[in-house]
Parts: C-alpha cells; sequence; structure tokens
C-alpha cells in the first residue's frame, strides 16, 4: 500500500485529507509541522509528501529546501498543498524544489484522489 | 531602477529598506508617488497619521489625495483628512482588511503600508504574512497597486522571506533612481 505523508498545520485540513486518501486506498500519515515533518522523512521514506507552504515556525517551502539539501532524503516526492495564490517569482521559486505537483486547497475530493494516484 | 515604472508592471511590491535609511526613504518615496498617484491609502501602523500628514506636508508632499488608515483609534486620534480611518489597534487586521477593502472598492490607486515590520512587532510573523497574503489577493482582478514596506532586517530573517512566494517583485529601496 502506498503510503502519503500529509503536513498541515491545520487540524481540521489534516483529517479530512487523511480521510480521502484513506478511502482512496492509501495510508496516511500525518505532521502539523515542518520539523515534524522533516524528523519523519529522515526516518521513513514516504511514497509522496503533500507539503503545505505556510505554516509557523518553518514554512513547508524552507522544509523542502531542507529536504533537497540532505543526501538521505533528496529524492524525496513531494508536491506542495496550499491555499496560496503565488506569483510569478514564487512559481519560479518553488519550481526549482522539484515538486511533483502544485495543489491548491480547497481540494476538490473527486479530482484529488485520481491526482495523487498518478502522483505516487 | 524606476519606482513608478516598477508600480506600473508589478502589481504588488515588496519593497525592502535599511533601518537607517527608513524616514528618508519613506519621505522620497511620498515625494514621487503623490505626483504621478492619482488616490494613494496610506496605512500607517505605528506613526501617528496626524504626525505623518504634518511631516508630508513640512516636505512639500501634497497629501489632496491621500486617505490615511492609521492604526490608533483607541488613543482617540482625531482625523487629518475628511478621509482619514482608524482601526483600534495594529492588532485588529479584521478591521484592516475591512479598510483596505473599502479603499480598494473605491478604486484607490495605490495601497501603502507602512509597514509590515511594525506590522510583525504587534502580530505574529505567521500572522502577518497571511495577512500579507490576503491583503495581496483583495487586490487581485483590480486596479490597485500595492507597496508593502519592509525592513531589510526583518525580510532577511524568519517567515518573512516567504513574502517572495506571493508578492509580483521584492525591491531593495538602494536599487531605485
Amino acid at each position: 500500500m502506498k503510503k502519503v505523508l500529509i503536513v498541515d498545520d491545520e487540524q481540521d485540513i489534516l483529517s479530512s485529507i487523511k480521510k480521502i486518501l484513506e478511502t482512496e486506498g492509501f495510508e496516511a500519515a500525518t505532521a502539523n509541522s515542518a520539523k515534524k515533518a522533516l524528523e519523519m522523512i529522515e526516518k521513513e521514506k514516504f511514497d509522496l509528501v503533500l507539503m503545505d507552504i505556510f505554516m509557523p515556525k518553518m514554512s513547508g517551502r524552507e522544509a523542502v529546501e531542507r529536504i533537497r539539501a540532505n543526501p538521505k532524503t533528496k529524492d524525496q516526492k513531494v508536491a506542495f498543498l496550499t491555499v496560496a495564490e503565488l506569483s510569478e517569482t514564487g512559481e519560479k521559486i518553488i519550481k526549482k524544489l522539484k515538486p511533483v505537483d502544485y495543489i491548491q486547497k480547497p481540494v476538490l475530493v473527486k479530482e484529488f484522489g485520481k491526482r495523487i494516484k498518478n502522483l505516487v | 531602477m524606476n519606482l513608478v515604472k516598477e508600480v506600473e508592471e508589478n502589481q504588488n511590491i515588496v519593497l525592502v529598506l535599511n533601518e537607517s535609511e527608513y524616514k528618508g526613504s519613506i519621505i522620497k518615496l511620498n515625494q514621487k508617488l503623490s505626483k504621478v498617484v492619482g488616490s494613494i491609502c496610506y496605512v500607517s501602523i505605528t506613526t501617528q497619521v496626524k504626525s505623518l500628514a504634518e511631516t508630508f506636508t513640512n516636505e512639500g508632499i501634497s497629501i489632496e489625495n491621500y486617505k490615511f488608515v492609521g492604526c490608533s483609534k483607541k488613543h482617540g486620534e482625531e482625523p487629518v483628512t475628511a478621509d482619514s480611518r482608524f482601526i483600534a489597534a495594529p492588532t485588529a487586521l479584521t478591521e484592516l482588511a475591512i479598510e483596505v477593502s473599502k479603499a480598494i472598492k473605491d478604486e484607490t490607486e495605490l495601497l501603502f503600508l507602512d509597514s509590515v515590520s511594525s506590522l510583525a512587532v504587534h502580530n505574529d510573523e505567521f500572522k502577518t504574512i497571511k495577512f500579507l497574503h490576503h491583503l495581496i489577493t483583495l487586490t487581485k482582478g483590480t486596479n490597485t497597486r500595492g507597496l508593502y514596506i519592509i525592513l531589510k532586517s526583518d525580510f532577511e530573517k524568519g517567515l518573512m522571506k516567504e513574502l517572495a512566494l506571493f508578492a509580483d517583485k521584492i525591491i531593495e529601496y538602494a536599487s531605485l533612481e
């Protein structure tokens, strides 16, 4: 079973996305901060990490920078999941981190599962 | 780099100032902008609006086209122009968003936020970033441009770097003509 790590500071988001993914046949783990996510990714390789960009203390962007800088985790598949509409500049910054996708919240339940299946 | 041209070409700009040049830069920026921008909503987080308006007038800046939004209603500050508005405190972000929305609805040409750094003193970083994102989203699809002032020392640390993700351009004041 493919395993996905969801990273978001909002518990509601974590719970609802976890539910959607489990319904779609994935195993879903959660982290409510970038710091916790990095600890989990250091210990285990996930088929996909869904990373919120805007989180307190450490952003998802910075977390992925660190993932890419770590030889052990640099190939971890990451998709950004966020409510933020990025500027052109922002898109260029994010692209450099080599995400496999950029998904805007709120997610459409019907399409979300399909989209994740295509990424893992 | 020409400020007016940059404002024309980029809807939302974060302008990074050195702390030492802050006061002088604010005056110079407004000396330029007041001559070419038809309407400016000037949000002053810390400086009292009355003091700001006096300084501007003394420096030859016409405040005719300015709508000031001050953050000291609690302290009973008096409006300097008919258009002045006040919110309760720099932490009253919902109120501030409402005032900015009104300004945008009134087709204000430029939203000038002085400053992101001051906002972050009164609200935590995360809240400040989210609020900035909200303001920038409010301007989308409208003709209102946004100029958001931040001190270099604040921009280079913590979450403030993330402003680069949703602002159209980050400009260092020193690079302006």
